[in-house]
């Protein structure tokens, strides 16, 4: 049986019990950061990288945790960051013939030993990738997370009307992708 | 909500890879308790008496500086008691700009009165007129 997230920060708060409480919370979420992480970042590597400093932000992070939010949506949205600083991190750093995040992120899925989708899951990776950061971030926890859109909202500090109308976009932009011509 | 996780969108992952992470993550956590980045005291203790050093040359400069570019000119009393004071000395010690005070000194807007002065006064006139000033 799955230890709730109110027993997990019962651990946490106490000090003799800190370590015990966040060994709970990592083998508790770690599978679904770890996703998390994988559909922003794409390959496995950086995702394992992103992953750790996740863990490590959330370790150093666990005495300002106040439980104003849920325990999840805390989660979720330091993961969300390290990703995002991660892809920030690479593009400085690539050197390639161009600095767009996009085409990095692309040339990690052509790339990624860890990937072994059909086609039709290349491309919709591809389409997702090539969606503004924001609708691509709302698209994945929407459509692979299934998170509400109150969720959405307080991960991404982003209205509950804007993240519909992004998500609605997002999906018309990825149909338009996929459609053969 | 079950930890199910959708494996949708072709990514997969090696194998035994989240038992091994489980396992990974308590032993970096503990190096993170053991190292950590705390404020090397003999840093700033070095840091201080550098500080220390350059003020206490600073102040040095300002308190005490260097007497090498005043020049004193000693002159003599006898230099100047003795000198006997020609008027040439004082004609070659003035340029032409300082002799020419006459637009300064006078001030006269009125021509006739001006050529009156010159025409109805002599030169022995003008001068006991200055010396009654």
């Amino acid at each position: 049986m799955e230890i709730s997230d109110k027993d997990i920060i019962a651990f946490i708060q106490i000090p003799s019990s800190k370590e015990k409480g966040f060994n709970l919370l990592l083998t508790k979420y770690q599978e679904r950061l770890y996703w998390n992480i994988r559909r922003i970042v794409i390959s496995h590597d950086d995702a394992d990288d992103v992953l750790q400093n996740t863990f490590l932000k959330i370790w150093r992070g666990l005495d300002k945790f106040r439980a104003d939010s849920s325990l999840y949506t805390w989660l979720y949205r330091i993961s969300v960051n390290e990703s995002l600083q991660h892809i920030k991190q690479n593009k400085k750093h690539h050197v390639l013939w161009t600095d767009d995040s996009k085409d990095i992120l692309l040339g990690k899925l052509e790339s990624d030993s860890y990937f072994d989708g059909d086609e039709i899951e290349r491309k919709l990776q591809e389409a997702i990738i090539k969606l503004p950061k924001k609708q691509s971030l709302v698209f994945n926890m929407k459509y692979y997370d299934d998170l509400k859109y109150e969720e959405i909202s307080k991960i991404l500090g982003t209205s509950v009307g804007a993240l519909k109308a992004s998500y609605h976009l997002a999906v018309k932009k990825i149909e338009k992708f996929l459609k053969p011509d | 909500m079950t930890n199910e996780i959708k494996h949708k969108g072709g990514f997969k992952v090696p194998e035994g890879y989240f038992e091994e992470f489980r396992n990974k993550i308590p032993e970096i956590i503990k190096e993170d308790k053991v190292f950590v980045p705390k404020r090397n005291n003999s840093i700033k203790l070095f840091y201080y008496a550098a500080a220390s050093i350059i003020l206490l040359m600073l102040s040095t400069f300002v308190f005490f500086p260097s007497n090498n570019n005043t020049k004193h000119i000693e002159i003599q009393l006898s230099d100047i008691e003795y000198y006997d004071i020609n008027m040439n000395d004082i004609y070659y010690a003035y340029n032409d700009e300082n002799l020419d005070f006459t637009e300064n000194e006078l001030n006269l807007e009125d021509t006739e009165t001006v050529n009156f002065l010159a025409d109805e006064l002599s030169i022995e006139d003008l001068i006991l007129l200055n010396e009654e000033e």
